[in-house]
């Protein structure tokens, strides 16, 4: 196997197993139903489950990051994302500012364009690294922080996938490229919520039927967080999904110019020949 | 401010440390009394304010906030789980969740349990005041100088963002366009968005011509990226042998082996990272002894931590109520939580900065 690949396959390899390990944890408490079980229904919150899980997230995302990072390697493209999540962070003060309908946040749009066409890796520096610097601005820095990024960051990472697909049917700059990002973009905004109410649904008591309890099965769970879900998040995700589907269609083509045009000059390399 | 000056603040591995010990000391006790404790302290040093130049004053909101989860953690707690055997009252009738008996046992868990959100909410609060944003930066290993750059780069370019709003806004009016609606103000993103990227591309030219330039052998990469690989599988074997009901100190044993592997990376990808530091914050004398008390009480909590029986700290009201064990030992070292304050409450002597 020649070097590049060699290189190119351990980089996947990291990508792949901090992903697992990250949604793993995410999932944990559905797969170890009887995870510290005390006398009182209530007692799984005695744990330390939610420290451990901050903890193995911190570590999936430092792994993440390291790996990340290697695609910013020019001066070039730390420029590039430095501006870029400027103006995301800038976009989330607005937006913690002046809170707009539901979960709307105007973030997602240049997460979501940026690992379309500037890649996996970036597009996941791009989510992780927004919502840091938004975190340091807005004096949101917390146990949260290590969840938020990850998720993010899977958002923009997970963008990449578009890209062939828009190749292969020939779509790049056409309408379908815009309804499919939007598409893309109303998918996250559910999914975002479902994953960022996964950091604390396990630890938090309510309703029988809507709370996770230790002992039940995983049909059981599914079934009691799909009501969760419907009952306290659709409707503010739903916020999210149509805000990211309507800046996606509305400034989703002029963007996307305006990124292709300074993606080639951002990525020219000089390479002089060998004599 | 002169360096050692009371006022000055601290280094920002201080407060990390405080933020973390902390956050160590609610994950593991839910003894309400020493709780208690934590919050007063953590409480103080929020009121004391001033010890740093971000911290002037302090803002009662946080404060009343982190109250005001207490009772209602315990209504709530009350109101929804229904075990205990002190019985206040008892709520007839099959209403879903409410129905059945209200505990004594049941107020106080969830009484503990929103003082131990309320405190996690004040104390990331005191940290987010104290640490500035060039400190929380310098935070960030070596090994990720790209990322830190990268923070560096958004964080001086926002505000240079809104002059540049406020010229396209200006050009868009020399033009006969009027900004009035929110239509109108997104129509100036576009060409904000060039600008930045114009911005971006000149920003990219200098820091080439500075020798800005990220390089590491292959060869390195390659062993880096394979030790990430053994760390992550240490955590995910972690979990898997608590999964298959394996002792858990095999478990212990993973997860530290795993930090300790992140720890060992980090600190090899530092050593293969160039760069100029134009001001060093130096590490003081009174930043030590400000962080001593804190390292004290986490050293504490992590043997509590690896004590199979953990008899320092754990109590639970269920299923019937007992009075927590209160060890003075054990307030008096969580008293550690004070030491910032009580180092910036020391006279300012030479020795000490």
């Amino acid at each position: 196997m020649s070097q590049s690949r060699w290189e190119r396959l351990m980089s996947t390899l990291v990508i792949f197993a901090s992903t697992v390990l990250g949604c793993f944890s995410f999932i944990y408490p559905f797969l170890m139903p009887t995870f510290q079980q005390t006398p009182s229904p209530a007692g799984i919150r005695l744990s330390e489950m939610p420290l451990t899980m901050t903890l193995i997230l911190a570590l999936c995302v430092l792994a993440l990051l390291f790996e990340a990072q290697q695609s910013a390697a020019n001066a070039r493209l730390v420029a590039l994302m430095g501006v870029l999540v400027a103006l995301n962070s800038v976009l989330r003060y607005i937006e913690t500012a002046i809170p707009g309908p539901g979960g709307f946040s105007p973030i997602f749009f240049l997460i979501i364009l940026s690992g379309y066409l500037f890649g996996a890796k970036f597009g996941f520096l791009m989510g992780a690294m927004t919502l840091f610097v938004s975190a340091i601005l807005t004096g949101g820095v917390g146990p949260w922080l290590p969840s938020q990024m990850f998720t993010a960051g899977w958002v923009g990472m997970s963008a990449a996938v578009l890209s062939p697909l828009t190749k292969r049917f020939g779509w790049q700059g056409k309408r379908w490229e815009v309804i499919l990002l939007a598409s893309f973009g109303v998918f996250w905004g559910l999914l975002y919520g479902a994953i960022m109410n996964l950091w604390s649904w396990p630890f938090i008591i309510g309703p029988a039927d809507q709370y996770w309890q230790p002992g039940i099965s995983v049909v059981e769970t599914l079934a009691r967080y799909g009501v969760f879900y419907l009952v306290t998040s659709l409707a503010w995700d739903l916020g999210r999904s149509f805000g990211n589907a309507l800046l996606i269609g509305l400034f989703g083509a002029a963007t996307l110019r305006v990124l292709r045009r300074f993606h080639e000059r951002f990525t020219f390399v000089y390479r002089p020949t060998e004599v | 401010m002169p360096e050692g000056h009371p006022s000055t603040p601290f280094h920002a591995w201080v407060w990390l440390t405080w933020m973390t010990t902390l956050l160590l000391c609610v994950s593991l006790t839910r003894n309400p009394l020493y709780l208690v404790v934590v919050w007063l302290c953590v409480a103080v040093v929020h009121a004391a304010g001033g010890m740093g130049e971000l911290a002037r004053g302090s803002a009662p909101f946080p404060f009343w906030l982190s109250l005001t989860i207490v009772p209602l953690g315990a209504l709530l707690n009350a109101l929804t789980v229904h075990v205990g055997e002190n019985v206040i009252v008892t709520i007839p009738g099959r209403i879903p969740l409410l129905s059945g008996v209200v505990t004594w046992e049941a107020v106080l868990y969830g009484a503990t349990n929103g003082l131990a959100l309320g405190i996690i909410l004040l104390a990331f609060w005191v940290f987010n005041r104290n640490v500035s944003i060039p400190a929380f930066l310098r935070l960030l290993p070596r090994a990720f100088h790209s990322l830190a750059i990268v923070g560096s780069i958004a964080m001086t370019f926002i505000p240079s963002l809104q002059h540049q709003y406020q010229q396209i806004q200006e050009a868009q009016a020399i033009r006969g366009k009027r900004i009035s609606g929110l239509r109108d103000q997104l129509s100036l993103l576009l060409p904000l968005l060039v600008s930045s990227l114009e911005y971006a591309f000149q920003l990219a030219e200098v820091m080439t011509a500075r020798g800005f330039l990220v390089s590491s052998s292959p060869l390195s990469q390659r062993r880096l990226r394979l030790a990430f690989l053994g760390g992550l599988g240490f955590v995910m074997g972690g979990w898997l042998s608590r999964f298959w009901g394996l002792p858990p100190w095999v478990a212990a044993v993973l997860f530290w082996g795993a930090l300790a592997v992140f720890g060992a990376l980090i600190f090899l990808a530092a050593r293969q990272a160039h760069f100029t530091a134009y001001r060093v914050v130096r590490f003081r004398r009174r930043d030590a002894l400000a962080m001593s008390g804190t390292l004290l009480l986490a050293l504490l909590l992590v043997l509590n931590g690896v004590h199979p029986e953990r008899q320092f700290l754990d109590y639970t009201p269920y299923p019937a109520l007992t009075l927590p064990p209160f060890a003075p030992w054990v307030a008096f070292l969580l008293l550690g939580i004070l030491s910032p304050l009580m180092v910036a409450l020391l006279p300012n002597h030479d020795s000490l900065s």
